[in-house]
């Protein structure tokens, strides 16, 4: 029995190296495809997305009327964070589409918000002109900054996040959302 | 004997069946190994299949290439190349200039394009290439206090102009790049044509978002590390 226990424990180092290797292996694998994947990479490659993630809700941004809005507040919700700007044309192209979705789904736990690379009063003039049905946050400085640190990385807008209730990023889109993906992505991630 | 005979029976019959259950196992693994490469394998040239059918988008500096010179010693004039595909938005220019001794008159933009915005109305934009021509005078009779009290012109230093251009277009892929930023140092006697100075992105940095500031505490939430979706762009009509 004792022979047979200690072959038992040989077998079970011999098992550890194997899964020990494979591991390396897939390791050293993703490694050599993320490298690859990097090298061959054109500007347009897009969802990257790297552990800085975490930032989304410990950051905050003005809202139009100077109010300081933490994104930590809608962690319970299905957020949708819309990157934008007044003097980007195909930004203000899609917006109509996610106020009629704010307005579907806001009883669901959907929350969107627009973050423009704008001033604070080009933002209002156009909040007085066509009608937004969520929270407009202008930062001039500091929205294609944010932006790019999560993927964007030439700082292209539109860009479109869209974050799981506890805040995992789940998709991420550069220039305007086709609304029938964009539409069954929200539905199948709907936290009620 | 018999009892040993029996343990090496015992023994030879359990390693078989140890190497058999290794061999099995190291199989497994092996299949696990392959399927998981095979998956890898199928995932990246996925991605990359994805990529090959999105247009490939140029780095801003290569979709708009400017330039500068003086075509006289009272202008100068911007070269904006435009990459096809692209244009560039005629009311976002703007430009500033840096030197005491020189007066920066309006930029003249040529009429662009007419597009109409549903919010501002008419927007003009220009494609494949535009100039900016920038008129400046010269203040005359500049003198500068010397260390020794006597009044010295320091004419080589009023020739050189530097003027900072700032610019912004979009793809017809349907994505906006950010304002770009150029700075050009020129020299007025000279009719060379010169590339910016610098480039940059435009970020003021006054205006980093308290989300932005080194202080705010980062991988303090929840937040898994992200799967990565390549989504990209649709190709506008």
């Amino acid at each position: 029995m004792e022979t047979v226990s200690k072959y038992n424990a040989k077998s079970a180092r011999v098992l550890i190296l194997i899964i020990g290797a494979g591991f390396v292996l897939l390791v050293g694998l993703a490694g050599v495809a993320m490298c690859t994947g990097r090298s061959n990479s054109l500007p347009t490659k897009f969802g990257e997305i790297d552990a800085s993630a975490g930032i989304i809700y410990t950051s905050s941004f003005m809202d139009m009327a100077g109010k300081p809005q933490s994104l930590g507040q809608w962690q319970h919700k299905l957020l949708v964070i819309n990157f934008w700007a007044t003097w980007c044309g195909p930004c203000k192209e899609e917006m109509p589409i996610f106020t009629s979705l704010q307005k579907k789904y806001a009883a669901k736990g959907l929350q969107i918000v627009g973050i423009a690379a704008d001033s604070p009063s080009n933002v209002v003039n156009f909040a007085q002109k066509i009608h937004v049905g969520y929270p407009l946050l202008p930062d001039e400085g500091g929205a294609i900054e944010f932006s790019k640190r999560l993927g964007n990385r030439l700082g292209l807008l539109p860009h479109t996040v869209i974050i799981r209730p506890g805040g995992e990023v789940i998709s991420a889109h550069l220039g305007v959302v086709r609304q029938g993906e964009f539409e069954a992505i929200i539905i199948k991630n709907l936290p009620k | 004997m018999s009892l040993q005979n029996n343990d090496v029976a015992n023994y030879t019959e359990k390693t078989g069946q140890i190497i058999r259950k290794n061999q099995r196992t190291r199989r497994v693994f092996a299949q696990l190994c392959i399927l998981a490469m095979l998956g890898m394998t199928r995932s990246i040239f996925a991605a990359q299949s994805d990529l090959a059918i999105a247009p490939e988008l140029l780095a801003a500096e290569e979709a708009f290439q400017v330039s500068a010179k003086m075509i006289n010693a009272n202008t100068i004039e911007l070269h904006y190349i435009i990459a096809n595909g692209y244009y560039m938005y005629r009311s976002r220019f703007k430009f500033a200039g840096q030197n005491d001794s020189t007066i920066f008159h309006k930029a003249i933009r040529p009429a662009g394009k007419v597009k109409h915005d549903a919010t501002f109305g008419r927007v003009e934009t220009y494609r494949k290439s535009v100039r900016v021509l920038l008129p400046l005078s010269h203040r005359v009779g500049r003198v500068v206090s010397g260390a020794n009290g006597m009044a010295i012109s320091s004419a080589a230093e009023d020739d050189i102009v530097s003027i900072n251009a700032t610019s912004q277009g979009c793809a017809d892929a349907g994505v906006c790049y950010p304002p770009l930023r150029h700075q050009f140092i020129l020299n007025a006697r000279s009719r060379d044509r010169v590339n910016p100075v610098t480039q940059l992105a435009f970020s003021p940095s006054s205006a980093l978002s308290p989300a932005l500031n080194p202080l705010t505490p980062l991988g303090a939430s929840t937040v898994k590390p992200a799967t990565s979706i390549s989504d990209l762009i649709r190709k506008t009509p």
